[in-house]
């Protein structure tokens, strides 16, 4: 039994910290909009998920404080108690608590035993008190609520025929009315049974001829609906049964058959039915034919079949069953194995293009197409919403704020952007650097931005938006924005600008991502040590991605993150130097042209003019010091990066590879300009250029050489679109 | 409530009008106004006028009167625009049909969504 709940916590240990996550959020917009009732909805769902799940793992400690949580948020669904700022207060210190209960047994944290006892009695003051007292007490009431809760939550689907006398008319009662009341309890379907209406010489104008066949699905019990016709019943037969029930044994998406429901309905005898299926006509066209059963009848059992059919889809169609749960390693798992699956893929390739068998190259091609489509379908399991990250945010900024005296407001746009799970994780402490940063240091005070002329509530924006292979994610503040001066005083102080040099504003900003670095007078909690932004920048380039700062004196600045979108397997554009394989991303290349030994040089300066414009380009040869004779005519491998076109000179291209991303050893990991290896068909190694870091490198000895009087690089980066 | 003929090439084709109460009060008129126009018409068209209020009678007459015109071998049907009312009614009182009642020879029930 132990092991069962064990197993039961284990699968419900990701949900709990999702639904705390749904529940966050739901609190914080609520807090911008208190009368929104689908956030209360939002909320009091993940709180009775929460609580009921709860209970089934056996956490009857959460399961019993959310309950008193519930109880309250069902006042306000009922619209007996308003969100006010110490609800939500309160609510997500009860939040944070139910985190630190789950941590206990997940993540062996702590929990303060006395905190749940503080936060129901904090609840109880703000409800009404009959609500406080009937409510708020021990876990013998949660169990009942809960039962109570899910009998109502609970659909079930009537079948009614009710039959009024002939001389209903005459009371005054008006069936119609009757069968309108029916329909508002739930989804309903309503048939006239008119086969008694007889030819007009023998109508008599009070009488009532029909009667009612309806079908309603619903969550109320049989004596609603007996509530409906209490006026009814001296004058008329009603005939209540349940023909399908949530959670009852016969769930399958199918329902019975036409003759089946007839003979249930008492409107066709058995023997009926079985002349009917002898005839080669379907069985509701025999009975019609022949006079068994009236048309009306027939259609009647027909909307019932459809009616419980369609319910029964929408509720197999409700149930998760449409996704599950998998451990992250398995999918680990899973990608390692699509990647080994990948490098023999392209051994294969190789062989059969040696071998030049035709049959064998139409295997390999098909063998191809199918491992790039199983790496796709794997990527994309990996790929999960950065919104989700997004939520954390919203609740720290509010807390910040507070504790700094600010207002500020974090919006976001994008959240729906999908990045793959290892990135989105490793992402989101630099994230935290980096609106903290935000706020202490751009964000001003309330009073300082209105003596600006801006509005008191400042604003940090957090966006995130797919661009090609990669992933751009913005955080944008209308605050201060940087001080150059101050940056540069301290580059100066730190000797890392020589006192007469004017950099670029880039150049400085760039300065601010160095390890010990920071300008901030006061150190607070949050930031001004120094220690944050140069921990952001190895975060990121350990993603392989990198960071982009613009800020505007007094308006504000903006940093913008660019990541792959995966670091498992990448499209490579392949390339050859000598013996030795280099891979470029894909993504990153925009063209490849040739380049002659005698144009080689200009000015003594690595540029290339490329339908009329100059692109520097980057000897790989020089840069990786590899010996031999370089061909008579190299290739230049043109690449966009961060607004620039720079070229790298290779021997030979190869061309597209797929590339599975293997880290390099503890020895090789300092090599600048690398980022990674990949094994090749043959088995020999291909390494993958760090794109960017390679023209910083070069930028670094361009503005070297600038400094010593040249200044060709910068300008043609500058210039070239 | 009214009604008029008047002679066509096919026979004598008769237009009540409907307005009104067309509650269980007026039901015995209305029914009147039908028999009277299947005896005189080969062919009956129904029109609806101001209408203020209808309940399941109104529908149970015509549904009477459709089925005496085909036994008869007559055409009865709904001409005009529906007002909401009937239509209301119609659906509220579950008249919709798929198909027509074995007495439907002519396949003109009136209540099948057209």
């Amino acid at each position: 039994m132990e092991d069962i709940i064990g197993k039961l916590r284990e699968t419900f240990k990701e949900e709990a910290y999702e639904l705390l996550a749904e529940l966050e959020a739901g609190l914080l917009v609520l807090e911008n909009n208190p009368g929104d009732m689908e956030q209360v909805g939002r909320v009091f769902r993940a709180m009775h998920t929460i609580k009921g799940s709860g209970a089934t793992c056996e956490f009857q400690g959460i399961s019993n404080f959310t309950h008193e949580l519930e109880t309250a948020f069902d006042l306000v669904r009922k619209g007996k108690l308003l969100v006010t700022k110490e609800l939500l207060d309160v609510t997500l210190a009860a939040r944070d608590h139910i985190e630190s209960l789950f941590d206990v047994y997940y993540r062996d944290g702590m929990a303060d035993e006395n905190m749940a006892s503080d936060i129901i009695a904090t609840l109880k003051k703000l409800l009404p008190s009959a609500a406080a007292t009937r409510s708020l007490s021990s876990g013998m009431s949660a169990k009942t609520g809960q039962k109570e809760q899910k009998s109502n939550l609970r659909q079930i689907t009537y079948r009614i025929r009710f039959r009024p006398s002939k001389g209903i008319f005459s009371s005054g009662t008006n069936p119609v009315l009757l069968l309108r009341e029916l329909r508002r309890l739930g989804t309903c379907r309503v048939l006239a049974q008119t086969e008694a209406i007889p030819y007009l010489e023998d109508y008599e104008a009070d009488d009532c001829y029909t009667f009612w066949d309806a079908i309603l699905t619903t969550n109320r019990g049989r004596n609603a609906i007996e509530d409906i016709f209490i006026f009814a019943k001296d004058m008329s037969e009603l005939a209540i049964e349940v023909i399908d029930e949530e959670g009852g044994l016969d769930d399958e998406a199918s329902y019975k058959r036409l003759g089946e429901i007839l003979l249930d309905r008492g409107d066709l005898t058995p023997k009926d039915l079985q002349k009917a299926l002898q005839s080669k006509k379907k069985v509701g066209e025999t009975l019609v034919e022949n006079g068994i059963v009236s048309c009306d009848k027939v259609e009647s059992a027909l909307a019932e079949q459809q009616h419980v059919r369609e319910m029964r889809e929408r509720r197999h169609g409700a149930e998760p069953t449409s996704s599950i749960r998998v451990a992250t390693d398995r999918l680990d798992t899973l990608v390692n194995l699509v990647g080994e699956l990948v490098t023999v893929q392209a051994r294969l390739s190789q062989t059969a293009l040696t071998r030049g068998i035709p049959e064998f190259l139409s295997i390999a091609e098909e063998v191809e197409r199918l491992t790039v489509l199983l790496r796709d379908k794997t990527m994309n399991i990996r790929m999960l919403p950065i919104g989700t990250t997004f939520s954390k945010f919203k609740r720290a900024v509010r807390d910040l704020s507070a504790e700094l005296g600010k207002e500020i407001e974090l919006t976001t746009e994008g959240a729906e952007t999908e990045l793959d799970k290892t990135v989105i994780e490793r992402l989101s402490d630099p994230l935290v650097h980096l609106i903290r940063n935000s706020m202490d240091h751009g964000i001003e005070t309330p009073e300082v931005r209105e003596a600006s002329g801006k509005p008191r509530r400042g604003t940090i924006h957090l966006s995130a938006v797919h661009s090609g292979a990669h992933v751009l994610i913005q955080i944008k503040d209308d605050g201060a924005g940087l001080d150059t001066q101050a940056i540069r005083a301290k580059a100066v102080e730190k000797g890392l600008v020589a006192p007469d040099a004017t950099p670029s504003d880039k150049e400085l900003f760039r300065l601010i991502l160095m390890p010990d670095f920071s300008t901030a007078k006061n150190v607070t909690s949050m930031s001004g040590r120094g220690v944050g932004l140069d921990v952001v920048k190895k975060a990121i380039d350990a993603l392989r991605g990198s960071i982009e700062i613009t800020s505007i004196r007094g308006a504000g600045a903006m940093i913008t993150l660019k990541l792959p979108l995966t670091l498992a397997i990448i499209d490579g554009f392949l390339t050859k130097i000598g013996a030795e394989h280099f891979i470029f991303p894909l993504a990153s290349v925009e063209e490849c042209i040739e380049l002659k030994r005698n144009s080689a040089k200009s000015n003594g300066r690595h540029l290339v003019n490329v339908r009329g414009h100059m692109v520097p380009y980057i000897r790989l040869r020089e840069q990786f010091t590899i010996n031999g004779a370089t061909p008579a005519i190299e290739q230049i491998v043109i690449v966009g990066e961060e607004g620039h076109r720079v070229g790298f000179t290779v021997d030979n291209v190869i061309g597209q590879h797929q590339t599975v991303l293997k880290s390099l050893g503890k020895f090789y990991r300092e090599v600048e300009g690398i980022s990674g290896a990949t094994i090749l068909g043959d088995g020999t190694v291909a390494l993958i250029l760090d794109l960017p870091k390679l023209i910083s490198i070069a930028e670094q000895e361009e503005n070297a050489f600038a400094r010593s009087g040249g200044k060709a690089f910068e300008q043609a980066t500058a210039d070239v679109p | 409530m009214d009604i008029t003929f008047r002679d066509q090439q096919s026979g004598k084709q008769g237009n009540i009008t409907l307005d009104g109460n067309l509650t269980v009060g007026q039901a015995g008129e209305v029914r009147m106004l039908l028999i009277k126009a299947l005896i005189d018409a080969d062919r009956v068209d129904v029109v609806f006028g101001s209408v203020t209020d209808m309940d399941i009678s109104c529908l149970q007459l015509l549904c009477s009167a459709h089925r005496s015109a085909s036994r008869m071998k007559k055409q009865l049907s709904l001409s005009g625009d529906w007002p909401e009312l009937l239509k209301q009614t119609v659906e509220e009182a579950g008249y919709v049909r798929l198909a027509g009642c074995r007495l439907d020879v002519n396949h003109s029930c009136l209540w099948i969504k057209r």
